[in-house]
């Protein structure tokens, strides 16, 4: 079973992302609310996948990244931020993949998880 | 690049296009963008074009970190706010009543995406970086403390950078969407000051 850790300040867009995961068979969900959180849950929680946010409180999304890719973390990035320079910067600090909000979630991120995903197809 | 009317225009345009493919890509609904402009403002003329709702009327915002300072508002008035819910959260018109936490982080993430598409564009054309903070609610008395803070810090005559995008969803939710993206250092202050 693939754990997935959502990492958001809104509860709105976890609430959405959760759900849809769900609906593709991923039930096994954490979620986190701000940067801190996210480094807590991922340590403690161990989960396979990571969806995280740039602009949380605390401690933002790409700050997140910088210290949980280094410990081995698969992340995928979710932001409203599309600007190239971050895009870059979450790249090749270690993030698999970048996806500019809103996009289409039922489609491109549960792909991309399936992908990440060492179970198979959840189509 | 020089800030002039004309790049401010053509961000403007483009924020515009993007606030709109991103509200309709949310709501699965048809989105026009019923005015989409910006101008340089007294703080008068602010308070005629954000009219200044009362205290019933919803206000999200964020402050405009990096880059140019200033600030992002999301105005609706209480009922679009409540038809707006109902939209994004797929629910029939008339089911939101009241603004519970999911409802007031529903808007917020509205004000997130849809401010952000006009950051990009500015910072794209102005080759600068340009950042927005976490989205907060207030109410329509803090907009005028707001406008009273500024005349304060910089004086009754300043001006303003004003973007302003007025979104329509159609078919049956019928929701207006008013968004104003404002450039001043006092009004970034405000924010941060309110923040804390």
């Amino acid at each position: 079973m693939t754990k997935i850790l959502v990492s958001d300040d809104s509860a709105f867009m976890r609430s959405i992302i959760t759900n849809t995961l769900r609906e593709a068979q991923y039930t096994d969900i954490v979620e986190a609310e701000d940067g801190e959180e996210a480094i807590a849950l991922y340590r403690s929680e161990k989960p396979d996948i990571v969806l995280l946010d740039i602009n949380m409180p605390k401690l933002d999304g790409l700050s997140v990244l910088e210290t949980i890719a280094p410990e081995g973390a698969t992340v995928i990035m979710i932001s409203a931020i599309g600007q190239q320079k971050f895009i870059d910067k979450a790249l090749e600090t270690g993030a698999k993949d970048f996806f500019i909000k809103p996009y289409a979630i039922k489609t491109d991120l549960v792909s991309k998880i399936n992908c990440l995903s060492n179970e198979p197809s959840h189509d | 690049m020089d800030i002039t009317p004309e790049v401010l225009e053509t961000a403007a345009q483009q924020g515009a296009k993007g606030a709109s493919d991103a509200l309709a890509m949310m709501t699965s609904k048809q989105v026009i963008v019923s005015t989409s402009r910006v101008e340089e403002l007294s703080l008068s003329g602010l308070v005629e074009v954000i009219n200044t709702p009362d205290e019933n009327n919803i206000v999200a915002y964020s402050q405009v970190l990096t880059g140019v300072p200033g600030a992002a508002l999301l105005l609706l008035e209480r009922q679009e706010g409540l038809k707006l819910i109902d939209l994004l959260t797929g629910s029939p018109p008339g089911t939101t009543h009241e603004l519970d936490d999911m409802g007031q982080s529903a808007i917020k993430e509205t004000l997130n995406i849809i401010s952000n598409s006009h950051i990009n564009a500015l910072s794209a054309d102005f080759e600068m970086d340009m950042g927005i903070d976490v989205p907060n609610l207030i109410t329509a008395l803090n907009v005028a403390e707001a406008i009273d803070y500024v005349a304060e810090e910089s004086g009754e005559n300043t001006t303003l950078y004003v973007f302003e995008t007025i979104l329509t969803v159609e078919e049956q939710y019928q929701v207006n969407v008013g968004l104003y993206i404002i450039f001043n250092p006092s009004l970034a202050q405000f924010i941060k000051k309110m923040k804390e």
